[in-house]
Formats: C-alpha cells, structure tokens, sequence
C-alpha cells in the first residue's frame, strides 16, 4: 500500500497540477476571446458615434459637390435593369424610365430578361416596342438564372454609355435621378456612385417598417457619414453606378460573388477609383414583408459579404491605393458579417469567466457587450443612427419603433451564424458557387405609385 | 445563501420583464395605432406625388401629349413673333 501510495501520489499531484494548467489555459482562452471581442464591437461603437457626429456636422458645413464645378457634365449612360420573374414590379420601373430627364439621345435602357417563366420578358419586349431606347436581352434556362452578377456581365456587352447605372426591377427612381448620380463622374477620381434606396411599402407590415429603419440608418447616417469623412461608400449595386471602361479592366462583376456589388467596391477602391454616395438621389424600393423572406434576403447578403471577406481583406490590408482610415474602415466593413457571432461568443465567454474566475474587469465588460450588441450591429445600423436618421429625416413617429431593433439583431446574429456555416462547408466541400436565393417582389408598393 | 437566491431570482423575475415592458411600450403603441406618416415622399414636386398617387398614364399618351408638348411650343413661338416688341 505505501508503494502505491508513494507511485500515486506523485502522480495525482502532477494530474492536479496538469488541470490546474488546463483549468489556467482556458480561463486564459476564455479571457482572449472575451477582450478580443469586447475591443471589436467597442471599436464598432466608437465608429458609429463617430458617423453620427459627422453626419450632425456636415449638415452644418455642407461640401461642394462636382455639380458646383462642372454643371453640364453630361455623358452617354446606359441602364442596366437585371430581372428574373419580376412582372409584379417591372412595368412601373420601364414606365419610369420614359419619363427621365436625362436627354434622350444619350440614354440607353437595357432589360435583361434573366431566364424568367412569368411575363418579365414579355412586358419588357411590349415597352421596347414602343420606345426604341429600350432594348431587351433574353436568357433562357440554360444561359441565365445563374444569379444576378452574370446577369449583369451579360448587359454589360451591349452597354455603349460611358457611364451604367443599375436599378432592380422592384425599384422606382426620381425622374432627375441620372443626373443626380452621373454629375459625380465629372471628376475623374470617381469611379463608381451610390444613391438612396427608400422603403415604399414601409406600411404593410412590422417587417417592413423595421427594414425601413434600418434603411435609414444605413443610407441617411452610414453612408453619407463615409462619403462627408473619406471613407469607404458601398456601392449597393442598384441605384447607383460605375464607369463602363472600370469595370471592363476589371473584368466585370465576379459572378461566383453573392455580392458581387460589395466586392465591386473593393475592386473600384483597390484599383485607386473612390465611390461618391449622392444623397439627394433617391429611390423608391419594396422592402421584404415576412421573416421568411428577410431571412432569405440577409442570409444572402451575409453569405456574400463573407465570400467578399475572404476575397478582399489581406488585399485592402497591404494596398498601396487605400490610406490608413481608408483600409481600417475597409477591414471593418468587411468584417461586419461576422460580428453578431463574435459579440455573441463574447457573451457567452464573458458568462463562463463570471462563473469560474470572476473579477471586475470582466464584470464591467460583460455589462458592455450586450450595449454593445445592441449599439454597433455594423451595416444594420446601430439605435443611435437610426434615431438620428429618422430624426433627420423629419420622422420622430417612427423612432418608436427603435427598442424593437434588438429582436432584430437577435434575428440577424443566427442569420450570420448559419451563413458562416454555410461558407464553411462550402469551402470545406470546395463548392465554387452557393445557391443565389432570389427575393421576390409582389408590386406590394404600387398602389402609392399609382400602378 | 438560498434566500438571498430567491430573492435575487423574485427580482430578476420582476424587473427584467418590466425593464422590457417598458422599453417596448413605446413600440407597442406605434404597431397598434400607427400615426408615421411614411413613406418619405421623395418625388420631384408635390404635384407629381399627388398626381402619381392619382391616376397611371399609358404609354400611348405620353408619347401623344409630348408631340402636342412640342407643337404647342411651335405655336407659341410663331404668335409671340408676331406680336409687337413691346420693350422697344
């Protein structure tokens, strides 16, 4: 027995010594993550007050735009509209498109009628009939419906417009609105603008009002606030636009990208272009109307925001194109997708180290994360941005509605999980291309327009 | 130890649900008796936003009403050349 004894005890010292260390390492990993994350979404909330305050000031200090400068800069554009089974919505967006004021004669209009089973190309060809500037591309089964970069590609090699704006079909501009986004390209630098999409539909359900809000913290605060301090503006691929010889050095839109008009953006930037977001150029869209479809919609924007990730971030991380507050917002924009997961992981690890090894540090960030979580949510727009927005905006009604925003980021933090799932598996599987899951428009906002 | 428990869950139970009760009030109001005057109108004038929640006008008669547009231009223009230079 006093052998085993002595044999025994050396090591059950050495194994309670071993898990105090293991017990030590991952308090240590618990404490990494936790800082790590709660440093992230704390710089994501500083970047978003930062936003606000300068959007509040230009307001006071408004900026000369190209228009002062150059007044009559009127190039050829083409518009490109990509449309895969929109015949709810697409006769208003044509009907539109004979009311611009943009002189006709350096207007062109192609419809590309993406491998539609409904009416699209038949309502398209009906209004190319009548108007010569309409030109319409069909893609059957084989060709199209291959998502909405290919689409794009495709229009691209009939569009003769020094300039290309975009618009999706549920869409429905001001007649001025070419002018608007084309008086940015009068200096050289531009390379691509982005206008402001507006929710139609706003009323037609809690989905839908909620979508609005965050339209409005995203376009009337984020954007304009990177455009007014140098930064990074999106280019959403519609209501917006590029020059046509860019994106022909570039190749075109990467179709094997979800979102192919966030890494446009990168491209443009990457290639010493700068985007312009033109606020007064304004658009009217329909917003998804159930969970199921915003579900749908996000998952593809946070799949591809991803997929734009992985592509772009050591190259915006070593450019010599972009300055330092260029790449530092460009690394947190396309890092935004992931954060909902990182904050959560935060929480949770904030959680366990209460429990095995609290202290106060941890104690006070834990307090902060969940601030945090509801603060930052990246391209969703924080609460601040969105009140101020709607405050801006004339809309103080509507900021009621802000505290129902945290069920939102709920929502969109398993959203990204699922999503950053999903690109897992796709790389694990080496599968080139997901799925593109279109949103589906039902002409819902119609009834405003008077179709 | 175990009271300070309950109590601690007795609060918990009580103030959480009613910190999110309030905080959600606001927005409960809003749902129930909407008065947001949205959509943010942002079509060129007033006019136009009254006229396109009015009426829709076919294709054939923009096309009709511009070439009447641009022959009433023509008329104009001929009387107004024929009318007396009133500044001189």
């Amino acid at each position: 027995m006093d052998c085993i004894f002595l044999v025994s005890k050396p090591i059950f010292s050495y194994s309670q010594k071993y898990a105090r260390n293991g017990e030590s390492l991952i308090i240590t990993f618990l404490k990494a993550t936790f800082l790590f994350a709660a440093t992230l979404t704390t710089a994501y909330l500083v970047r978003h007050y930062i936003f606000t305050l300068a959007v509040l000031r230009k307001i006071k200090n408004p900026r000369n735009t190209a228009s002062a400068v150059s007044p009559k800069y009127e190039p050829s554009v083409s518009i490109l509209i990509p449309a895969h089974n929109e015949e709810n919505v697409i006769s208003q967006l044509l009907q539109r498109m004979l009311e611009l004021t943009y002189p006709r004669d350096k207007l062109q209009i192609i419809v590309i009628d993406d491998a539609s089973s409904d009416g699209t190309g038949q309502i398209a060809e009906e209004y190319s009939k009548r108007c010569e500037r309409i030109k319409v591309l069909h893609r059957d089964k084989n060709a199209g419906g291959k998502g909405k970069a290919a689409a794009l590609n495709f229009g691209l090699e009939y569009a003769k417009g020094e300039i290309v704006l975009c618009f999706d079909a549920d869409y429905y501009p001001q007649k001025d609105i070419v002018e608007k986004l084309v008086k940015e390209f009068a200096d050289p630098a531009v390379g691509a603008v982005q206008g402001r999409p507006v929710v139609l539909n706003e009323a037609q359900s809690v989905v839908t009002r909620l979508v609005t809000l965050e339209r409005i913290g995203g376009y009337r605060i984020d954007q304009e606030a990177r455009d007014a301090l140098g930064l990074i503006p999106q280019f959403g691929g519609t209501v917006g636009g590029f020059r046509l010889s860019i994106l022909k050095e570039l190749g075109g839109f990467d179709e094997s990208m979800l979102a192919e008009d966030t890494d446009l953006t990168f491209q443009i930037y990457l290639a010493g272009f700068k985007i312009r977001y033109v606020a007064d150029a304004e658009c009217y869209e329909e917003a998804v109307t159930n969970w199921k479809a915003y579900w749908r919609q996000r998952h593809r924007w946070a799949l591809g925001h991803m997929q734009v990730c992985f592509k772009n971030a050591f190259s915006v991380l070593k450019s010599k194109k972009l300055n330092f507050k260029e790449k530092i917002d460009g690394l947190l924009i396309l890092h935004v997708y992931f954060m909902p997961v990182i904050t959560m992981l935060a929480f949770i690890a904030g959680a366990l180290l209460i429990i095995f090894e609290p202290s106060q540090l941890v104690y006070t960030f834990w307090l902060l994360v969940p601030l945090a979580f509801y603060s930052f949510v990246g391209n969703f727009a924080p609460f601040f941005e969105v009140g101020i927005g709607a405050y801006l905006d004339g809309r103080t009604r509507i900021q009621w509605l802000i505290p129902l925003l945290l069920f939102v980021y709920l929502y969109n933090t398993l959203i990204c999980a699922k999503a950053f799932f999903d690109l897992f598996v796709a790389k694990l599987f080496r599968k080139n291309r997901v799925c593109w899951a279109k949103t589906h428009h039902f002409g819902n906002g119609n009834c405003y327009i008077g179709h | 130890m175990i009271l300070n428990l309950i109590q601690a869950l007795v609060l918990f139970s009580v103030t959480i649900p009613l910190f999110i009760f309030i905080t959600l009030l606001p927005a409960f109001v809003e749902l129930k008796k909407p008065k947001d005057k949205g959509p943010r109108m942002i079509l060129e004038t007033v006019l136009e936003g009254i006229s396109c929640f009015m009426y829709n006008i076919p294709i054939e008669n923009i096309e009709k009403e511009q070439k009447f547009d641009a022959s009433l231009r023509h008329s104009i223009a001929r009387i107004l050349e024929a009318l007396p230079n009133l500044d001189a």
